[in-house]
This record gives structure tokens, sequence and C-alpha cells, in this order.
């Protein structure tokens, strides 16, 4: 499954997101994904800064948690 | 010849003195061009006459999805051509001439191709599903039946099993009253008998250890021939006094396995190799202590080896069951897979549309409603489920035709930015979009002017101009334009109270900022105020400087934090729905780190 902006990431706990935008920082993807709501006709307030990660053979996202890492990560979002 | 052929010989030629003239370096006279152009005009129109007199037959109302099947593939493959046929006559013209072929008639239902693909896309599916459907509910059928046929077997194996076993321990008990052992048979408790054995065992082994010790000793000391079978006999008959000892034991460890009596095969198989185990043992000690008497036990052996077969073939049995559950279990969710696909709303409109089905309701309430349909469980136990990891990725699909995904991604790309502004990252100045705040201007009314610029912003314009046009401030006198691509080279020293929505709710609250819970809608602008109404605060180059000494962060139920900001406190990474921030306006340290991210539930 390949993961691009303007994509809808859908997730085992059936949430949704729309795929905003994408940023490359060594060596790993970050995604800026945005909720959607339950008609699918627009997006919430549920905002994510996340990577991709495998689990048991599983693709999963993963949260960007963390000041540190945050601050490292959305200026590049932003500068884009 | 007719026209049509006509006019095509005519486009070839005018053609190739077109490609002639300009390989030589000619120059191609308008009146050529003109005719040439005139030509594939009327090629074209000749082809759209074909193609409406082949298309016109294809108007009609069906009666069944398999006709309209053949109707939509018939017309489908015509659009197709035609528009093929108009592709490559544009090409060959431009590739011609450098130039466009414009003004073009018009093909029938053109724009409607997908919609007719769409359509026949669904119509197949929904055959190829309902073909599979009965497939595979033959199959579960059969299956059924033979899994039926199968649980009988296994019934009446299992009855046949203790009739097995019956016999097994008759033949025991018959074997055992006929030798000195049958007091074995009236044992209650026949743990303890082999308990109470044990003193008896070791002494007998004691005595057949000292027996054959001695023995060796005096065959190697040399002693004749005579003493030496004198001997030996005295050998001989202490291993029979020590094996007696030993079958009471053997036939009191058999006699507790045969009377426990199994009927289930897993149970009876573990059984009769328990039992194997005790005969080979006992046979093997015969065979080493020289044990020539008639086995009393060769009935039983026998018995054994007989029932064996049937036992061994009820496995089969077992095997076919499990392998049978387990096809059925995945043909059922293959089943539930298509007929869940069939209940999609495209599907279930074309049903409707040709009386397959009067009404359907939402795929939703199809599901609860099989869902409460009791079916019997067809497995006692249940594999493993299938453990889901709440943040996998299960699909990736397009977006849906009726998300906007402009106005989605503007929203969100609002949100970055403000957010990224109250971090203090500066950010490129951008193109300026729809609206646009200016802070400088002097307060002039009560009416908030939203200055709407055309831009190449992806920002649904139709939304925002009405949106704008609905500003009112009810608090000061601003005329504003608000910047959403904010470049923030923008000096803004002033406390001015700024109330406004770029959605349609009309803030006309007289307000001092009071914003409960910062929404970063794409329709709350309440940033700007908050980042205005703190003292001291200026929209620069560099990072914004606050004085934080009496912020004081309320309890608010906002879950995904970092996004949404507090009336009057700063936006933080590592804000909390209970913190406080450290007087430091620099170091922006909280006490307790707030969870990026987080749930929509108790926004706003």
């Amino acid at each position: 499954m390949k993961i691009e902006i303007n994509k809808i990431i859908k997730l085992a706990n059936k949430e949704e997101y729309l795929v905003i935008d994408k940023v490359h920082m060594g060596k790993i993807d970050y995604y800026y994904i945005a909720g959607l709501n339950e008609e699918k006709n627009d997006i919430t307030n549920n905002y994510k800064i996340v990577t991709l990660i495998n689990i048991n053979d599983n693709l999963c996202i993963d949260e960007v948690l963390g000041e540190d890492k945050l601050k490292e990560i959305l200026p590049l979002f932003i500068n884009k | 010849m007719n026209n049509a052929e006509m006019q095509k010989n005519l486009y070839r030629i005018l053609r190739m003195n077109i490609i002639l003239a300009k390989s030589s370096g000619e120059i191609v006279t308008e009146d050529t061009l003109q005719s040439f152009d005139d030509a594939a005009k009327k090629i074209d129109d000749d082809n759209n006459l074909k193609y409406e007199k082949a298309t016109k037959d294809l108007y009609y109302t069906t009666t069944t999805l398999e006709e309209e099947e053949k109707r939509l593939e018939k017309l489908i493959s015509l659009i197709d051509e035609r528009l093929e046929e108009r592709k490559t006559l544009l090409a060959d013209y431009k590739e011609t001439t450098n130039r466009e072929l414009e003004a073009l008639g018009y093909i029938k239902d053109e724009e409607k191709i997908d919609e007719y693909k769409e359509r026949l896309v669904n119509i197949k599916n929904y055959l190829s599903n309902k073909e599979s459907i009965l497939k595979i509910e033959d199959e579960l059928k059969l299956l059924h039946n033979e899994l039926d046929i199968c649980y009988n077997n296994k019934q009446l194996d299992e009855n046949n099993n203790y009739e097995l076993e019956e016999s097994l321990l008759n033949t025991f008990k018959k074997i055992v009253s006929n030798s000195e052992y049958s007091d074995i048979l009236k044992a209650v408790d026949v743990n303890f008998e082999l308990e109470k054995l044990k003193p008896s065992m070791e002494e007998a082994q004691k005595t057949l250890n000292t027996f054959d010790s001695a023995f060796n000793n005096l065959k190697r000391a040399g002693i004749g021939f005579d003493s030496e079978l004198e001997y030996s006999s005295y050998v001989d008959e202490a291993r029979k006094s020590f094996y007696q000892v030993k079958e009471q034991e053997f036939l009191y460890r058999i006699y507790k396995v045969i009377i426990d009596s199994k009927n289930i095969y897993t149970e009876l198989s573990e059984k009769r190799s328990e039992l194997d185990k005790i005969l080979e043992e006992r046979l093997h000690l015969r065979v080493e202590l020289g044990i020539v008497d008639a086995d009393i036990l060769n009935d039983l052996y026998t018995l054994i080896d007989k029932q064996k077969e049937s036992i061994l073939k009820q496995k089969e049995n077992i095997d076919r069951i499990t392998e049978i559950e387990d096809i059925i279990k995945y043909r059922e969710k293959q089943l539930e897979e298509l007929k869940e696909d069939n209940q999609k709303v495209e599907i279930l409109s074309l049903l409707q549309e040709f009386g397959i089905i009067d009404v359907y309701e939402t795929p939703e309430v199809n599901k609860i409603e099989d869902k409460e349909v009791d079916e019997e469980p067809i497995f006692e136990e249940e594999t493993e489920e299938e453990v889901l990891i709440p943040n996998m990725v299960v699909e990736v699909i397009d977006p849906y035709e009726y998300l906007n995904l402009s106005f989605a991604r503007s929203k969100a790309d609002t949100v970055m930015r403000r957010v990224g502004k109250s971090l203090g990252y500066v950010q490129e100045a951008k193109k300026e979009s729809l609206v646009t705040f200016d802070f400088d201007k002097p307060k002039e009314d009560k009416e908030v002017k939203a200055d709407i610029q055309n831009s190449n912003n992806d920002i649904a314009n139709n939304d925002i101009v009405s949106d704008v046009n609905k500003l009112t401030n009810a608090n000061d006198n601003i005329n504003t334009t608000v910047n959403t691509n904010t470049n923030t080279n923008t000096n803004t020293n002033t406390n001015t109270n700024i109330n406004t929505n770029i959605n349609t709710d009309v803030n006309t609250d007289n307000s001092n900022l009071n914003v409960d819970n910062f929404n970063n809608n794409f329709g709350n602008t309440n940033s700007y105020d908050i980042l205005n109404s703190l003292n001291n605060f200026k929209m620069s180059d560099e990072k914004p400087k606050m004085d934080f000494s009496e912020i004081e962060a309320s309890s608010s139920n906002i879950d995904n934090d970092f996004w949404s900001v507090n009336d009057d406190v700063f936006p933080n990474i590592d804000s909390n729905k209970d913190y406080k921030i450290n007087q430091n306006k620099d170091t922006f340290k909280l006490n307790s780190p707030l969870e990026f991210g987080g749930s929509n539930e108790n926004r706003n």
C-alpha cells in the first residue's frame, strides 16, 4: 500500500485520515494527516504527524510525539 | 464513390500537400489550410453521423440486468471507438498543421462514458458476485451434508468404542479370573494395591540381584558343569519368583488403564497407547528373565490388535471433519464478503431500479440485521482470532468524491501555519489568499470589511466570499482583511480585539478574546486574537516574545491540545489540559507534557 498525498488511510480501528502532506528527514517519511468526519465529506480537527512502522508484518502509523521531535519536523512542513 | 470517401480522399491529398510543402520549406497557403480544416471537419461530421446511427438503437429501457449489461457494453464500445476516432483525427491534424482542429461537433454522451462504465462495472460485479454466491451456497450445502455424515459416523464410532472397551475389559477379567492373580479383580483402589506391592517387589528384586551376583561369582571362580546347572536352576527360580511379583504389578497397571472406559477417539487413542507401553514393558521383561511359561495375556494381545484397525479408521473421519469445517469457515467468509459487496449503495440502487428489490436501507442497517440472525455455531472451539492493531493501515484509497479536497487541504494548511506561527517558525511569504486581515489600518466603523482577493489558492472561493461577507465585529472598529497565507514580516503591535469568523457562524459576542476552546477549524482565526491580546506580542521575523507572568491555562476538555489553544495560553507542543506556563517567556516550559495529537472527542 503506497501512502501518498491526497490519499485516504483507513485504519483497523475504523478511523480514516486524509494525507495532507509529506516530508522526508533522516531516511524517514513524515506524514501530516487529518481525520475525516463520519460523513467523509470533510476533515475534523484531529491532526497528526505520523510515520509508518511495521508491526508483525503489518503497516501501522506511529504518531510523532515529544516537543523536541515535533520542533524538528514541523518546520519542514511549514516551510515547504 | 460516396461523399464520405471523397472527403477522406480530399483530406489525404491536402494532408500530403501540406506535409510536402513543409518538408520542402514552402509556405502553405491559407486556402489549403482552410480546405484541409474543412475536410477534417466534414470527416468528423460523417463519423458522428455514423456513430449516432449506430447508437440510435441502444437508447432503450432494458428490463433485466443482463440485458442492461449487454446494452451498456455495446454503447460504451461505440462511444470509446468514436472518441478514439476523433482523437486520432485531432492528433493527425495537429501533426500535419501544428494547429488545433477546433469547433468540432458534439459526440453524443461523450461526457457520460465514465458514468456508463461505472454502471457497467457495478452490474458486472453484482452478476459475478451473484453467480459466485450461488456456487458457494451449493458447495456449502454439499459440505454440510458431508459434515453431517461424518458427525453421524463419529457418533457411531463413539458408540462402538464403548463396545470395544467393554470387550477388552471382559477379556481381561476372564483371563485374570482364571489365573492365580484373580484377587486383582477384587481391588477397590488399584493405586493403593500398587503401593502395597512395592516392598514385595523391592525384596524380590533384591533377592534376584543377590542370586545373580552370587551365580556370576561362582561362574567366574570356575565351577563344574553340574554345579553350574544346579545353581543356574536356583537363579531361574529366583527369576520366576521375581516375575510373579512383577506380573502382579503389570496386571494391576493394565487393570487400572482398562477399567477407565473411553469412547472419544482422542482419549481412546491415548489410553491404548498407554496400554501398549505397559504390555511392551512386560514382554521385554519376560524375554529378559527368560520366562517361557505360556503367556496368560495372549488373548488380550490378540483382541487389542484386532481393535486397533477399527480405532485407527476413526482418525480418518475425525480429520475429515476438521478439514470440512475449515473449508466451510473459509467459504462462509467468502460468501459474506460477496453478499456485503452486493449491498453497496450503487448496487442496491440498481437492484431497485430493475425491481429486484423494493426498497433498500443503508448498508450499516443491513449488517446489523444480518448479525441478529441466530445461527448455530458449527465449531465448538474457535480458532485464534487475529489480533488487530488499532493503528494498522488496512487500506489506502482515493479521496471520496464528495470530499472537498482543496478545502480540506487548505484548512489543514492553515492550522499548520497557525501552529507554526505560534511556535515562532517564520513562514515564507506566500501568495495572498482570498481574505486578508490588515492590522495596521485604523479603526473605522463597526463593520468589518473583508478584502477578498482572487488568488491561486485552492480555497473554495464561493464559501469564503459568502462567509467573509458576514463578518461583523461587535467589539471594535476594524477594517480588516485576513491574510491566511500569512507573511510574518507584518508588524502589528495592537491590542485590538478582533472577533472574526470566516465561516458561516457570525460571532457577534462582545468578548475580549475569550476563546474557550481554540478551534483550529478553518473558520476560526482566533490565533491572531490570542496573539494580539498578549502583551508585547509582535508579529515579526523574530520569534514572538511574550510575558506569561499571569497566564494560566484553564482546564478544558481538549484532547488534541497540540492543535488547540486555550484562550490566553501560548500554544505549545507540550501543552496539557491542566498546565501552567513557566514565567520565563523564552523557555516555554510546562509542568507536564501533553501527548501530541489525541482524539477529537472533547473538542469544542
